[in-house]
């Protein structure tokens, strides 16, 4: 039996309190990071360390994201309101603000503006500095993601996913009766996929509507993501992943792959970019793995052990580092060659 | 997390003017040496020192899991996950419902939310009734569908404060406590002035864990004051012997499935055939949690007991029921 390789973490950065939101540059040479405490910034690991902006979040940083082309960086928390930096400098470019908190965020594939949510209401912060918002929808929005041509702004809550194109109201809906709670697109933009609080994945065809459900699950899907070649949907239910296929006919009536991926619920799920076929889960039991998964199974080929609780890992847009937060705070870089 | 380290929730509910505010005010400023973050639903006037206040916004969401009475609270999900991720962990947290909230949906997210139930401990549901407006909203008369919360509220609680008894004589006193026991025999009535409570008596009493929370008043069992006038009643019923487990699955599967909607609170022990520890658990609605107990002592009288809060309650079936699952 082979065993896992044993990966080394490094911390790059110690903040004041649990640190959830953290996203890549487009480059993987500097984090977009935001804690618990409030405070966000600019983290370069190999340059300047920690710069934090100057402006906090009160009652936590929630989403932070990076523009596609590098130039800008987007910042949202419990205040209501969602800020644009630019990275560099740390100028503040733009704000909205509003009741409730910041949910959700996502960059246009463009990188033209920026969408997030306030409580129940969608706003788009464009770099120019014009402001779009939307009326409040029904309920909190949980979730969204820009289809990858950048057309559509998918929108998950309470009752569904909405679609927003252009400036008007939802041109559709794909209505359903539970709560989602996470989204993500395909990478060929066949399918969303929707993690939702009653156990259930569900999945819509774009742009039919048709749709299905993966059920069995013992509690709340948290976490889902797409194999970049969109072959693979990985879901994460408490520290349950269950891999599911959707070449050929798709998962219907399919099997998934499931593991019994951690101990603790768990804080991140990624497809490792330009690694065919590996996946690396985190967990709140201290763990990191990297899966090797082929068609039947997943195995565990490297492995990095936390003494602190992991709350959130993401994969640089290399596929070489991950970034891994922590509920104490902290950042660790874990080199994965 | 070891269950030890979960955090208490405690649930205040009562209609607006109830005193429900000045209670929150009351914990929040009383001598206790907790840190306490209260989550609300109406902008009241409440003071902060040492507290954190986040205002909510009700969002119920439905499940969609075959259980058709059940309810969330979607916005409390958010909440009071986010609350479990600082650093400076609180004590014990307040919910404050709005005047007119059904407590369920409250409580059911206790049950239904697998990160809430692993680290957060539904404490107890206090209701707050005003002594001299009380009986006006029990006998008010809803529109057919229509809940009358004053009611629900009382048939969910734990511990009732039975406020303002300074305005009301010892006659109506004496007459608002018979209907509120009417309603709900298993909650303790704590009369009170201002809403000027001991408060160890409503907070961390644990009347939602299942070792604590059957420690029945043996009175209630007795069905001394039942009213037959009122829809919300409680039906308690204790047997001598031993259950068949396999017979109370089914009863009570059927009984959840049948009248889950009916059934707002259920606790009980069990003696079951066969095995040395008491069985004990309870329910919200159609929500259901159980477990094995310490072991009955050796003295100790093998008996089981239950106890029914809800509406259209048939004590004469429900007995019967439980008696048919004893092990003969």
């Amino acid at each position: 039996m082979r065993t896992a390789t044993a990966l080394r973490s490094r911390v790059v950065a110690a903040l004041s309190d649990y640190v959830e939101a953290v996203a890549w540059s487009p480059s993987g040479h500097a984090l977009v990071v935001g804690s618990m405490a409030g405070e966000a910034g600019i983290l370069a690991p190999e340059a300047d360390g920690w710069r934090p902006f100057e402006r906090d979040h009160a009652l936590g940083t929630t989403v932070v994201g990076w523009s596609p082309d590098g130039r800008f960086v987007a910042t949202g928390g419990r205040d209501g309101r969602v800020r644009l930096w630019d990275p560099e400098s740390g100028a503040l470019i733009a704000e909205e603000s509003g009741r409730g908190w910041v949910g959700a965020l996502a960059w246009r594939p463009d990188s033209s503006e920026c969408a997030a949510s306030i409580g129940r209401e969608v706003v788009r912060l464009g770099i120019s500095g014009a402001t779009l918002r939307h009326d409040p929808i029904e309920s909190t929005v949980t979730s969204m993601a820009w289809t990858p041509d950048g057309r559509r702004l998918g929108v998950g809550a309470y009752g569904g996913l909405w679609w927003y194109e252009g400036d008007a109201a939802p041109v559709r809906r794909f209505e359903w009766v539970g709560a989602v709670l996470t989204l993500a697109i395909a990478p060929n933009a066949k399918h969303v996929a929707s993690g939702n609080q009653d156990h259930t994945v569900h999945c819509w065809k774009l742009w039919s509507g048709s749709d299905f459900q993966m059920s069995g699950y013992a509690a709340k899907i948290q976490l889902v993501a797409w194999s970049p070649d969109s072959r693979h949907l990985a879901v994460g239910s408490i520290g349950e992943v269950t891999i599911w296929d959707f070449a050929g006919r798709g998962p219907q009536g399919s099997r998934p792959i499931s593991i019994d991926a951690h101990e603790r619920h768990l804080v991140g799920l990624a497809f490792v970019p330009g690694r065919r076929d590996r996946l690396m889960s985190a967990g709140a039991d201290g763990l990191v793995r990297i899966w090797a998964v082929d068609r039947t199974k997943a195995r565990i080929e490297a492995e990095c052990r936390f003494d602190e609780t992991p709350a959130a890992a993401v994969c640089s847009p290399d596929g070489r580092s991950i970034a891994v937060t922590t509920a104490e705070g902290s950042v660790h870089l874990v080199e994965l060659d | 997390m070891a269950p030890d380290t979960k955090v208490p929730v405690t649930v205040v509910t009562g209609f607006l003017g109830s005193g429900k505010t000045t209670l929150i005010n009351h914990i929040l400023t009383a001598e206790h040496g907790r840190r306490i973050a209260v989550i609300e639903n109406e902008f009241g006037e409440i003071g902060i020192d040492d507290a954190l206040v986040i205002d909510a916004e009700e969002e119920i969401f439905e499940m969609n899991n075959g259980c058709i009475c059940c309810t969330v609270r979607g916005d409390l999900i958010r909440i009071l996950g986010s609350l479990m991720k600082r650093r400076d962990r609180f004590d014990h947290i307040l919910i404050e419902t709005t005047g007119l909230a059904d407590p369920a949906p409250v409580a059911q997210t206790f049950f239904v939310d697998e990160e809430i139930r692993s680290q957060l401990a539904l404490d107890a549901i206090v209701t707050v009734v005003d002594a001299k407006h009380l009986l006006i909203h029990l006998d008010e008369e809803k529109p057919e569908g229509i809940e009358n919360e004053a009611l629900e509220q009382l048939a969910f609680a734990d511990r009732v404060l039975l406020n303002k008894v300074d305005l009301v004589d010892d006659a109506q006193l004496a007459e608002v406590r018979r209907r509120v026991r009417g309603v709900n025999a298993n909650a303790e009535i704590i009369p009170t002035q201002m809403s000027a409570v001991d408060l160890d008596r409503i907070l961390g009493v644990g009347a939602f864990d299942l070792g604590r929370a059957l420690e029945l008043d043996p009175e209630f069992l007795e069905d001394g004051e039942h009213l037959h006038d009122q829809s919300v009643t409680s039906v308690g019923i204790e047997l001598d012997g031993a259950v068949r487990v396999d017979k109370v699955n089914e009863w009570l599967g059927w009984l959840l499935s049948e009248k889950g909607t009916d059934i707002f609170r259920m606790k009980g022990i069990l003696s079951v055939a066969g095995e040395d520890a008491r069985f004990v658990f309870q329910g919200v609605h159609m929500l259901f949690d159980g477990r094995p107990d310490r072991p009955w002592g050796p003295d100790e009288k093998r008996s089981n007991r239950m106890v029914f809060i809800g509406r259209n309650l048939d004590r004469d079936e429900l007995t019967r029921r439980f008696a048919a699952c004893l092990d003969a």
